[in-house]
């Protein structure tokens, strides 16, 4: 607690160093640049280019700062790439959503500094090229060796600086390591090459052609926008309908409103706590949501029983899980959600349905959502018994692992459990520990 | 032999022919052509070309577009003459369908071809328009280049591209079923212009900086295309899921034994057909196939009767804040009190009694032996339950049987 409180105390520190860096290298540059009409049309395409960025998923941005700023680099070297990055956060600055202060601080010292520290290695290693494309106009120097070498260079210093300051600064903040942070970004660090290849056609058009011919690196631009940002309100509008699928299935079963959807959500963070990249994420979530979709074809009044369930009727109930694979057939996109539908209702010791299937033969995705379904059942009110506490519901679990449950799964469950319950401030506007918190009292 | 089999045989031989043409076609200007000619960077434009044929641009409501339109594009604009960038388009088209069929992806038919050679050869006409006006409008790239950009030229080439596109896919899905090329056309252009766009911006771009970075060139302006083809392509992706999950959903009430098998795919044929026959706008239509799709997963929950089922229905489509005009015309496709007797503002509108009519005639059809198809079922549905549906209503009806779409 005292270690987290010491390192929340640092952020305001380095915001303000990052202040102090920002300031005093646009003072510099102004000072120092002689093309002000380049600096204002730069600063200006920087500012703009914030306008214009879209989600390719939640948590990777796709932006075209970085090529302004590459080019900026290019042309102008470290004096012209600093009111780029400047012009940037400032127009960045009321989108972001909280701490703005804070952030437009630290932001402006890190992004400053990256565009200045590549602006002066590319200056360094490939002066005559520099030279040549400022002054004579020459683009061949670019493809030469040494080029080519400056090129990489000012690339993998902006990537450098840029990254890891970020990374530490997430990692102060929300406590998570320093490698776990850079590791979630190597999306966003992959599409740095682009960036700098995008840049390089911009100096070519603007150069030897005309500022304006860079509407041609736009146009493409727009187009993938149009397409990122169509996708973001179609995958909500998906979203919406498999939600009223599964409400329609809870309505029926009579479970308490949300048990799918909290299902999803403990499942999504045990999927992440074993190490699940974003698909493999997504995919649990879907899997998670329509677990019980089969229920659709069993008679209300066998769901809603209040007593226990005779013989035939608990052969009706136990065919959901192949129901449910039976009507998701035909929907590719939850090809590898299905295994997890199929198989959530197994036992590790091959007492479950519908195969039998014991230890790794059932699917991990499958094994996760049996631990959390059992949980989030035991801790909710049903119509033949009341909830139970959680430390209750958790010690049946862990009595089950090794029989019922897998006891990996129920360590990185437990591991869950505990970091959303210890770190409760720590949550995300994705964590929302109200939800689970009633779900799991009532 | 089936006919699914014709068709990939033929498929099959005519990528062969094709490639084997490609190639002799490529390897004949090859020698003819004199060392020096800018044979390399021609290859390059090749080998472009069949990369091109392999990242098709996808729209989500149309065929995916290929690049390698924005490769002949840059071609042309470079200055060729019709000859060699046919050759380049045959080459390159044959390089790339090949690849594509080996290896059994990318969306590549051999009608396209075609439809490329087509385009390489009368894309330099337009630029030789365009190059005896004055100048003008011509861009000399400071890299030194052998020809002058013209702009005029490009705007040129550009819009045939981007009318082009739609044209052609309307030509090809057009013709088999007699539909009307014009009326197809529209809805394509909505389609793909958006990739056109993107397509010769492409273009424009990969000319200008060929003088500068060569082959580079080529390479770095394939990059916009491929970031622009991979914000369509994911939405293309969600478009399909979405449908998907709809027609999965459709099959709930025959799940729970509540209607007919295939009820509600067969229901969803008929009121787009009806629909379309009644006047109906594209978006009205697009509505009451969903409607007519989602129109009985309420039976889940209400196993009641149908009017029940309806309400339950419309209210878990109402869940789903893009679905409110669709569960409008489910929440009253059942009322069947003032039918077609009050006459004004309060009778049921339009897509809820055509979704209603559409519903009865399976209802009432499926569990008979008679052929969805067929003019006794018409007959049969007029005689059962005529004095409850309107006749326009029933007309339109059997102008969709008469279509034979519904088998």
């Amino acid at each position: 607690m005292r270690a987290e409180r010491r390192r929340r105390r640092l952020l305001p520190a380095v915001a303000a160093a990052g202040l102090v860096v920002g300031v005093a290298l646009i003072w510099w540059s102004v000072r120092t640049v002689d093309d002000h009409v380049a600096l204002v049309s730069f600063a200006l395409a920087g500012a703009l280019s914030q306008f214009l960025p879209a989600h390719a998923r939640p948590g990777l941005l796709l932006s075209l700062t970085n090529v302004v700023a590459f080019t900026a680099v290019l042309l102008g070297g470290p004096e012209l790439a600093i009111p780029v990055a400047a012009a940037a956060v400032a127009a960045a600055a009321p989108s972001y959503p909280s701490q703005r202060v804070l952030r437009v601080a630290f932001n402006l010292g890190q992004f400053t500094l990256a565009g200045a520290l590549a602006g002066f290695a590319y200056e360094a290693i490939a002066p005559a090229v520099a030279h040549d494309l400022l002054v004579a106009g020459q683009i061949s120097g670019l493809t030469s060796a040494r080029g080519l070498a400056a090129l990489l260079v000012t690339g993998v210093t902006f990537t450098a600086v840029n990254f890891s300051l970020v990374a530490l600064a997430v990692s102060l903040h929300s406590g998570e390591r320093f490698r776990g942070v850079v590791r979630s970004m190597v999306p966003a660090i992959a599409l740095q090459p682009l960036y700098l290849a995008l840049s390089i056609l911009a100096v070519v058009l603007i150069v030897d052609v005309h500022p304006a011919a860079v509407i041609l690196l736009v146009v493409p631009a727009i187009v993938a926008r149009t397409g990122l940002v169509a996708l973001q309100r179609e995958a909500e509008a998906y979203d919406q309908l498999v939600l009223a699928l599964v409400k329609l299935i809870e309505v029926k079963d009579g479970y308490t409103r949300g048990h799918a959807e909290r299902v999803a959500l403990l499942a999504v963070e045990v999927a992440g706590e074993l190490g699940y990249d974003f698909e493999a994420r997504r995919t649990t979530r879907y899997a998670a949501l329509l677990h019980d979709v089969g229920k659709i074809v069993v008679p209300l009044q066998i769901l809603r029983k209040p007593a226990a369930l005779e013989d035939h009727e608990y052969r009706r109930v136990m065919t959901h899980p192949e129901v449910g694979l039976d009507l998701l057939a035909d929907i590719d996109f939850l090809a590898d959600a299905r295994p997890g539908i199929l198989s959530h209702h197994e036992r590790i010791d091959g007492r479950g349905y519908p195969h039998g299937l014991r230890g790794d033969d059932i699917p991990e995705l499958a094994r996760i959502i049996t631990v959390v379904d059992a949980f989030d059942a035991m801790t909710s009110t049903r119509a033949y018994r009341r909830a139970l506490e959680v430390d209750t519901a958790v010690g049946r679990i862990h009595s089950a692992a090794g029989t019922q449950f897998d006891a990996r799964i129920v360590a990185a469950f437990d591991r869950v459990l505990g970091r959303l319950s210890w770190l409760p401030t720590q949550l995300g506007p994705d964590i929302d520990l109200t939800m689970v918190e009633h779900g799991v009292d009532a | 032999m089936t006919a699914a089999h014709m068709v990939a045989r033929a498929r099959y031989v005519g990528i062969v022919a094709l490639a084997v043409t490609g190639l002799a076609v490529g390897a004949a200007w090859w020698v003819l052509a004199e060392p020096g000619s800018g044979r390399g960077w021609i290859l390059g434009f090749v080998v472009a070309m069949a990369v091109g044929e392999l990242i098709a641009v996808d729209e989500p409501d149309s065929r995916p577009v290929p690049a390698s339109i924005a490769v002949l594009g840059a071609f042309v604009l470079l200055g060729n003459d019709p000859l060699t960038s046919v050759a380049v388009a045959l080459a390159g088209v044959a390089a790339g369908g090949a690849i594509c069929a080996v290896a059994g992806t990318g969306s590549f038919r051999p009608g396209d071809a075609l439809a490329r050679i087509i385009a390489a050869w009368s894309l330099p006409t337009l630029v030789a328009v365009a190059d005896r006006l004055p100048s003008t409008f011509e861009i000399v790239p400071a890299g030194g280049a052998d020809e002058p950009f013209n702009l005029v030229a490009f705007l040129l080439v550009s819009a045939a591209i981007v009318l082009g596109l739609p044209f052609w896919e309307a030509v090809e899905a057009g013709s088999p079923q007699g539909t009307v090329v014009g009326a197809l056309y529209g809805a394509r252009l909505r389609a793909t212009w958006l990739a056109g766009v993107a397509l010769v911006a492409g273009a424009g771009l990969a000319a200008l900086v060929h003088a500068d970075l060569n082959s580079w060139g080529l390479v770095l302006t394939l990059l916009p295309l491929l970031a622009a083809r991979s914000g369509l392509r994911r939405l293309a992706s969600v478009r399909r899921t979405h449908a998907q999950t709809v027609r999965a959903m459709s099959r709930i009430a025959e799940f729970v034994d509540a209607a007919p098998e295939g009820h509600a795919a067969r229901v969803a044929a008929v009121v787009v057909s009806m629909g379309r026959d009644l006047g109906l706008s594209a978006t009205d239509i697009a509505d009451l196939e969903r409607a007519a799709l989602l129109h009985e997963i309420g039976v889940v929950v209400a196993e009641g009767d149908l009017v029940d089922a309806a309400r339950a229905s419309a209210e878990v489509v109402r869940e789903v804040p893009h679905l409110a005009k669709v569960a409008t015309i489910i929440d009253r496709h059942r009322e069947t009190r003032r039918l077609g007797i009050v006459v004004g503002e309060d009778r049921l509108p339009l897509p809820s009694r055509i979704l209603r009519t559409a519903c009865e005639f399976d209802r009432l059809i499926a569990p008979t032996q008679l052929d969805h198809g067929s003019r006794d079922a018409i007959h049969h549905f007029h005689v059962t339950a005529g004095h409850e549906h309107e006749p326009v209503l029933i007309q339109a009806l059997a102008r969709t049987v008469d279509r034979g779409l519904l088998i």
